[in-house]
């Protein structure tokens, strides 16, 4: 395992992330990109706010114990 | 859309450049690796890319702050915006407030009054308080005056002096003739006999009347003081009541006139008026004692103020006639300091008498006049505040960044783009897209802080604003032609697509060739990415299938050089939506709409 397929693992996952596709890896697990919309939060002082959206990974672990 | 291990494999094959079985072992390698950090309890990080560890039977990934950024890149420069509808549900409320406070205010005449009668009420109290001491001095002056009047009136119908009066009104009357020196002789005559004929007045009183007047000099001192207030109310009232007053000083006009008329008759006179004399020394003594006692008892203060208020004592005046004993006896009693607080009295109640007509007449136009100003001044600020006018120190800068910000209302449905097959690394962008160096070079000189700027617009251009915000997008375009016209400024910079000048080819459109004048419109922004390689195999993929495919170098400090691929060239930004909607959903995602 060198440092070129690490680095190459991340930029592959990550690209498909930013395309809104999942990507399965046997016996790791499925990452999806979870996309948050943006929403109004009240905040405690009666304030709205309104949180931009937002991408996140949404990992699922598919290890065998 | 799904990649499969399968897929992925091939990915990882053309993006590491290494041979698949090797992939699949360092892969295989990786897992293992994994596995074991987790039994030993310890998570296990790929650089660049996440933390994967275990808590209990989870196992978790936790992405680098880098693959978090750049999978957000589209959002880049969106922060927490504060609405205005938080507070403007509870704002308008206390705005109509204030508008209709002032409002009411002015319509209604009652709240003035209202306000004016709070401010008359310490006045007014004062004001009651002079009045009730007023009308008590007068109540007991008029019970003691009544007690007197029916006195005087017994007296005067039983004496001798009423006859003396008519006798020396018809005599002054028909016989103005009456020389100054015989006036003197009379009032000589009557100084020197003043005591002998009031008491000789007291006895016949005395005689006739009862227990109360039955001291002669009791009688002395109440008969100069009834004269007293008949001659301190003559001024104000009264014909019928001051013709005994009046009578004296007919006497002295006629004296003066007299001198220059006869004096043949003098004699005649002289002996009439000695006859008289007696009776008019009883009048001329009474009236020199009541003279005397205006001028150290009482009268002072009262006489300004009657002077002053005639028309507030005109009821009083029918039992003034009947002479004001009792107040001078109080007086007498109460000595100076009654007098100075009468005074000091008198001064209040002319204050009190002109201060509340005058701030009924000035506080109105004082309140209306602070209180436009309030609104005005709280409209202003208001709108200010809210980015309706934009006033430096007042509007927030968060407020005009959110002005800053455009937002095309875009319904799109969740799509996954079309998937990468291609080797991204081993591809050379030059081959497959020409880069026009002079455009990179001057994106790459450009402002950052621009770019970045556009970015943050870009990014609220998402697809995710809601259509609740559709109406904020008009004005928040106007806001943002000058920013766009400064990207648009060094001649479709950062452009590195090739672009299409024959002149058949339509300036705008979904499909076809880039055009450099369609450069001036807007276009469907597809992704932005961070690599150059992906860029370019996207750039190939959407020309392949008939796009106009622009890329667009973004230079960022803090992301470094970002790609923007988009496709269309739309003249205005209803034209970009309404292609949007004909465009594949797979192929779009979330995208933006914004200027080229």
């Amino acid at each position: 395992m060198t440092k070129d397929f690490l680095k190459a693992f991340g930029l592959t996952i990550r690209d498909q992330i930013i395309m809104k596709n999942s990507v399965e890896v046997k016996g790791l697990g499925t990452f999806k990109a979870e996309h948050t919309s943006q929403q109004q939060e009240k905040r405690a002082d009666g304030k709205l706010i309104m949180q931009p959206p937002k991408d996140n990974i949404e990992f699922k672990a598919d290890l065998e114990e | 859309m799904l990649i499969d291990n399968e897929k992925f494999i091939g990915l990882l094959v053309e993006n590491s450049g290494l041979a698949k079985d090797k992939v699949e072992k360092y892969l295989k390698e990786l897992i293992d690796d994994i596995k074991t950090a987790f039994d030993e309890g310890e998570g296990y990080e790929v650089d660049g890319f996440g933390i994967f560890s275990k808590l209990g039977s989870n196992i978790l990934f936790i992405p680098s702050e880098e693959l978090e950024t750049e999978i957000n890149y589209k959002y880049v420069g969106m922060e927490p915006i504060e609405l205005p509808g938080g507070e403007v549900e509870e704002s308008p409320n206390s705005e109509e407030e204030l508008e209709e406070n002032p409002i009411q205010g002015i319509l209604d005449g009652n709240k003035p009054e209202e306000e004016s009668d709070e401010y008359e009420d310490p006045f007014a109290e004062l004001f009651n308080e002079a009045e009730e001491h007023e009308s008590r001095s007068q109540e007991e002056e008029l019970e003691d005056e009544d007690i007197e009047a029916v006195v005087e009136e017994e007296i005067e119908n039983e004496d001798q002096e009423e006859d003396i009066f008519s006798e020396i009104v018809e005599d002054l009357e028909e016989k103005t003739e009456t020389p100054s020196l015989v006036e003197e002789e009379i009032e000589e005559t009557s100084v020197k006999g003043e005591q002998e004929e009031i008491s000789e007045t007291s006895e016949e009183l005395d005689a006739e009347k009862e227990e109360e007047k039955a001291g002669p000099d009791q009688w002395g001192i109440d008969a100069h003081k009834e004269d007293d207030q008949e001659d301190a109310f003559s001024g104000l009232f009264g014909e019928d009541a001051t013709e005994g007053s009046e009578l004296v000083d007919e006497e002295d006009i006629f004296a003066s006139e007299d001198e220059m008329e006869d004096l043949q008759n003098e004699e005649n006179h002289i002996d009439e008026t000695e006859s008289e004399s007696e009776e008019e020394i009883d009048f001329s003594a009474l009236e020199e004692s009541a003279d005397d006692a205006k001028t150290n008892d009482f009268d002072d203060p009262f006489a300004e103020l009657e002077n002053e208020e005639e028309e507030d004592f005109v009821p009083v005046v029918t039992n003034v006639s009947s002479g004001n004993v009792p107040k001078s006896k109080e007086k007498d009693n109460e000595s100076d300091e009654a007098d100075e607080d009468e005074a000091a009295s008198d001064t209040k109640k002319e204050k009190r008498l002109k201060t509340p007509k005058d701030r009924k007449q000035n506080s109105p136009v004082f309140l209306y006049m602070i209180l436009a100003l309030v609104i005005l001044g709280g409209t202003g600020y208001i709108l200010a505040y809210f980015g309706i006018i934009d006033i430096d120190g007042v509007t927030p800068p968060k407020y005009k960044t959110q002005m800053a910000q455009t937002t095309p209302p875009v319904n799109q449905p969740n799509s996954t783009p079309p998937q990468i097959n291609q080797p991204q690394e081993e591809q050379p962008p030059v081959k497959t897209l020409p880069e026009v160096t002079e455009e990179k070079a001057a994106s790459e000189s450009g402002d950052e802080n621009l770019s970045t700027a556009n970015e943050e617009r870009a990014s609220n251009e998402n697809s995710e604003q809601e259509s609740g915000q559709q109406q904020e997008t008009n004005p928040r375009e106007n806001d943002l032609a000058p920013l766009v016209a400064d990207e648009k400024a060094p001649g479709n910079a950062g452009i590195i697509t090739p672009v299409n000048d024959q002149t058949d080819e339509e300036p705008y459109g979904l499909k076809g060739t880039v055009t450099g004048t369609g450069n001036n419109g807007y276009t469907i922004v597809l992704y932005t990415l961070s690599r150059k390689a992906g860029a370019d195999a996207q750039f190939k993929k959407l020309t392949e299938d008939g796009y106009r495919t622009i890329i667009k170098e973004r230079p960022s400090e803090q992301y470094g050089t970002l790609y923007r691929i988009s496709i269309g060239q739309f003249k205005s930004l209803t034209d970009a939506a309404i292609a949007a909607e004909q465009v594949d959903s797979s192929l779009l995602g979330n995208y933006i709409i914004t200027k080229i």
